[in-house]
């Protein structure tokens, strides 16, 4: 969470998982270079910049295949948590090696023509009536301008600037690209390679990246559509089950999510759900020194009023809460955002047992 | 995340897996026989018809 602009806000995790992922990155391409040339050997032998370029371009693809993984498991497990955490990171080095093989290949196989290599790329070759000789490039091309734009804009500042719907929006451009990559290796990689191992390594990620979205998504489904039903003071349960500067998310109808907090003991407040940066599950977060901590990225809102602490100034809804014995109401009709209303208290005796 | 956008989500990909399975597929089916071994054992087309 920062006020201003900061370029990275660097602390130990982050360097430690910018550290991996550069280490990875290389240990990759070393090792599949390694494989290859030990492989194709004599007339079989390809070029080293050729083994180059399919080395950035199956080290692009596997990562893009786990960042788009990372989504899904940290909704179905908050053991993911800490990769979702830096995700963006590694997003940038995914865009890195991704325009290092698209820009080694544009050299290599356009660069030495009398035509604009990037108009090469769109107008060199390709039959539209043939899938085997469908252009497959302008794929590739056209997948990296997306991810050009998601990097450009994967900072808070953009982020803050153009409003979480909007950079979510843009940002589910991630799910099209990937659909152009997995045609570009279809139509590219898979037409000239016979051993199965491209097919493999395509079909293994769709499945993977596929089932983990539609697992995760089907239980959120399954959540939401068992929701208690509306009235004016819903019981969402007993305070007792709720962990100290802890939440329970609870679904009302088919309205948002609700996150009912218990903090410094004795209190209860309800808030929205969804954090104002991008959407995280604040039920999953914590109550750190006195404020609602998002799991996500650590957005942090006051538990009175859903307004961040100053200079900060998100704001989520706020709901009213009341006790009937154990049990906690919530009234699901949402207060304007950063709206104050008094929170429930557990009497102290209760609450110290 | 938001209620629509968990839905958004989900019917994404409920689109987008059949679509770039049949996709897959179908660039495996149509890509060309792989080239013949300089040690292909059997006898040539252009050896049988000169």
């Amino acid at each position: 969470m920062s006020h201003g602009y900061t370029t990275v806000q660097w602390n130990r995790n982050k360097r430690f998982y910018d550290l991996a992922i550069v280490v990875g990155v290389v240990a990759f391409v070393v090792v599949y270079m390694a494989v290859a040339m030990a492989r194709w050997t004599g007339p079989q032998a390809l070029s080293p910049e050729i083994v180059m370029i399919r080395a950035l371009a199956a080290c692009a693809f596997a990562m893009l295949t786990i960042i788009l993984c990372i989504g899904p498991l940290a909704r179905l497990s908050p053991r993911f948590l800490p990769l979702l955490y830096n995700r963006r990171h590694l997003g940038v080095s995914f865009f890195i090696v991704a325009l290092a093989h698209g820009g080694l290949a544009t050299v290599w196989y356009h660069g030495f023509g009398e035509v604009n290599p990037i108009v090469s790329i769109y107008t060199s070759d390709g039959r539209f009536d043939s899938l085997p000789g469908f252009p497959f490039q302008p794929l590739g091309s056209l997948a990296l301008i997306v991810f050009f734009i998601m990097a450009a804009t994967s900072h808070d500042y953009w982020n803050a600037n153009l409003g979480a719907p909007v950079w979510k929006a843009l940002h589910m451009g991630v799910y099209g690209a990937y659909g152009l990559v997995i045609g570009h290796i279809a139509l590219g990689a898979l037409q000239s390679e016979f051993s199965g191992l491209t097919s493999v390594f395509a079909a293994g990620s769709l499945v993977l990246v596929a089932g983990l979205h539609l697992t995760a998504g089907l239980a959120t489904w399954r959540r939401d559509s068992t929701g208690l039903a509306p009235s004016d003071w819903v019981d969402v349960g007993s305070w007792r089950d709720i962990p100290d500067g802890r939440a329970i998310g609870v679904q009302i109808g088919s309205g948002e999510r609700i996150a009912v907090f218990r903090y410094d003991g004795s209190k209860i407040a309800a808030v929205g759900n969804a954090c104002q940066h991008q959407n995280g599950p604040l039920c999953e977060g914590r109550v750190i020194d006195g404020a609602i901590t998002c799991p996500w990225h650590g957005f942090q809102y006051r538990p009175e009023d859903g307004a961040s602490p100053p200079p900060f100034t998100e704001k989520i809804p706020t709901y009213q809460v009341r006790l009937d014995g154990d049990r906690v109401q919530v009234n699901p009709t949402a207060l304007p955002p950063g709206t104050p209303r008094p929170v429930a208290r557990v009497h102290q005796e209760q609450a110290d047992v | 995340m938001k209620r629509a956008h968990r839905r958004v989500h989900l019917v994404m990909w409920v689109l987008l897996l059949p679509a770039l399975a049949v996709l897959l597929y179908a660039a495996l089916q149509a890509r060309p026989s792989p080239p013949l071994q300089e040690d292909f054992p059997g006898v040539r087309a252009q050896e049988r018809f000169p």
